[in-house]
């Protein structure tokens, strides 16, 4: 959901998730309260529910990006990282401009920039110069060793929490409320520095190394933003039944409710926020699969 | 607690710039021997109100956080942004107008590095909103007068928004009587948020060091220098950290105030003067 006083179209985090259905008919249900956004079309006020199911040779990704306020292009970057992600363009941020992922979204922006007004162009294309910057975390599910794995990558402060029974587990990549602050690192569309801009922090390749967790039935993966992310780290540590709280929301209304309930008391920063849930299950094969090794079944929530 | 307001579309803040348009300013400019103040003041209010676009600007369009107003004081008092903006009904214009309506823009060539030792030239689009001008004397009261009207009537149409900040920039003594009394005016306007900030800058004729954020008059060589002291705002702790950030020598106690600026130090004080950033949403 965008920050308070924004509109749908103002959100500026970006989610995504690969496959979006299984290749099996039958073996997937997708269902939303609300519009499943498609590519481009993030509006950010929903709440989704989907169900995939994967063989071994498998992989299921998601990822979730929030660009950063001060960039002209912020939404845009933050929605090509996550797609380009999902759909297997690059695997760790390092590999962004190895893989040239900010040139092809350069020519998308130039090709829009192209279609505005004469009036506005010079500052879009200023603002294409100085670049567009994102946080970022992406996570792979596969299967690896009889096992299925997660593997996650973060750039700057979008966490990753896995909860495991009714605790959470881990936190990655940061675990102390008191690590956010207004100056994340940041997947960067330049390379270098630019020299009007300051200090765009962009140095993705020097940001926290990856880590994989062995994934059992029933564990949960919760991708959260900064805002979001800051404010379940430092509740969690007082109220664990924080985890069970949110487990129970089902609909964009109460979630909606409660983020706003916590930005009334000043508890929760006023920004846009994303929460991608994923639950593992029914990691048996089933009659029909017999032919897999392996096989589980993920099932997807967001709340954005 | 003061100067922590959202800066919003709902309540956005204003920066008014005052700057001093006397004939004096056509001296050169300390550090470019070719340019004159004027010209680089122009130059440098020019790029900061690109940045503040920047910093406002979307794909869809440019976000109206701030409220801007250009006024000089040289040959007359009065607005001094050029082109169309010279006669939008308001001296403070939403910063998407401002966008929409440059005299000119230049294409200019920046040299940078590119990061593996070398340089690189990068061609980039410079809007031009302030033309220079030196002429007549400095009537900095009058102006002050002036900047007060346009500062309290802001603060009346946006009481919940980050207090505006003035950024006066001079490079002489005023000709036209004391103006310590209409700064301390602009000074005790308030918003919900805290009382409006006055930053000014002296803008030096010789390569002499700048005297940066001080927080006391001890070192200021005469009583002109003394006074724009004196009419300045001591900097809130988030003004501290910026200029702290520019390895600048601002520490708590600091005014806005810089005496004999050269051009490094002006680009400074603007840069400074309008980090609003970790206040906007």
């Amino acid at each position: 959901m965008p920050k308070t006083g924004n509109t749908k179209a103002e959100y500026e985090d970006a989610f995504a998730f690969h496959p979006k259905k299984s290749d099996r008919a039958g073996s997937d249900g997708c269902s939303q309260d609300e519009q499943v956004p498609s590519e481009g079309d993030q509006g950010g006020d929903h709440f989704q529910h989907c169900e995939v199911q994967l063989r071994s040779e498998d992989t299921f990704r998601a990822a979730i990006a929030d660009g950063a306020t001060e960039s002209t292009w912020a939404k845009s970057w933050a929605e090509h990282l996550v797609q380009a992600y999902v759909q297997g363009h690059f695997s760790s941020p390092g590999e962004v401009y190895d893989k040239r992922i900010h040139e092809a979204w350069y020519q998308q922006q130039r090709n829009q920039i192209n279609k505005r007004p004469t009036s506005d162009q010079w500052y879009l294309e200023e603002g294409l110069r100085w670049g567009a910057h994102a946080t970022f975390l992406g996570v792979e599910f596969s299967h690896q060793g009889g096992e299925w794995c997660c593997r996650a990558n973060a750039v700057g402060d979008c966490c990753l929490f896995h909860i495991r029974g009714d605790g959470l587990s881990r936190a990655f990549p940061l675990d102390d409320p008191g690590a956010f602050n207004s100056s994340p690192v940041l997947i960067s569309t330049r390379q270098s520095v630019c020299p009007d801009q300051g200090d765009p922090h962009n140095n993705p390749s020097s940001d926290r190394s990856p880590i994989e967790i062995t994934c059992q039935e029933g564990d949960e993966f919760w991708l959260m933003t900064d805002a979001l992310a800051c404010w379940f780290l430092r509740v969690q540590k007082s109220e664990p039944e924080i985890i069970s709280q949110i487990q129970k929301i089902s609909n964009f209304d109460e979630f909606e409710k409660r983020i706003q309930e916590e930005q009334g008391r000043k508890n929760l920063r006023n920004d846009d926020v994303t929460l991608m849930i994923i639950r593992i299950k029914d990691m048996e094969c089933p009659q029909e699969w017999l032919d897999s090794a392996a096989q589980t079944h993920f099932e997807s929530r967001e709340g954005t | 607690m003061p100067y922590s307001a959202e800066v919003s579309r709902r309540n956005p803040t204003c920066f008014l710039f005052m700057i001093d348009q006397s004939g004096s300013m056509s001296d050169p400019c300390p550090g470019f021997e070719n340019r004159s103040k004027a010209e680089y003041v122009a130059d440098v209010v020019n790029r900061i109100f690109q940045n503040l676009i920047l910093r406002c600007a979307k794909a869809e369009g440019v976000r109206d956080y701030f409220h801007i107003g250009v006024l000089g004081y040289g040959a007359h008092v009065g607005r001094a942004l050029g082109g169309e903006l010279a006669n939008h009904s308001d001296d403070l214009i939403p910063i998407s107008k401002i966008a929409e309506h440059p005299i000119r823009v230049e294409e200019r060539m920046k040299r940078s590095p590119d990061g593996a030792g070398g340089i690189y030239e990068e061609p980039y689009k410079f809007a031009v909103f302030l033309e220079p001008v030196a002429s007549g004397s400095t009537p900095m009261t009058e102006a002050m007068r002036q900047a007060y009207y346009i500062v309290e009537r802001f603060c009346k149409e946006h009481p919940d928004s980050f207090p505006p900040v003035v950024l006066n920039l001079t490079d002489g003594e005023p000709t036209d009587g004391n103006p310590e009394q209409d700064a301390q005016s602009i000074r005790e306007l308030f918003t919900n948020d805290g009382q409006v900030l006055l930053f000014n800058l002296h803008i030096s004729s010789s390569n002499a060091k700048p005297i940066q954020y001080p927080v006391t008059d001890a070192g200021l060589p005469d009583d002109a220098a003394r006074m724009l002291y004196r009419m300045s705002s001591v900097m809130p702790p988030m003004f501290v950290a910026a200029a702290q950030e520019r390895k600048l020598p601002a520490q708590e106690g600091s005014r806005g105030y810089v005496f004999n600026a050269d051009a490094v130090a002006i680009a400074q004080f603007l840069d400074i003067g309008t980090r609003v950033d970790r206040q906007m949403r």
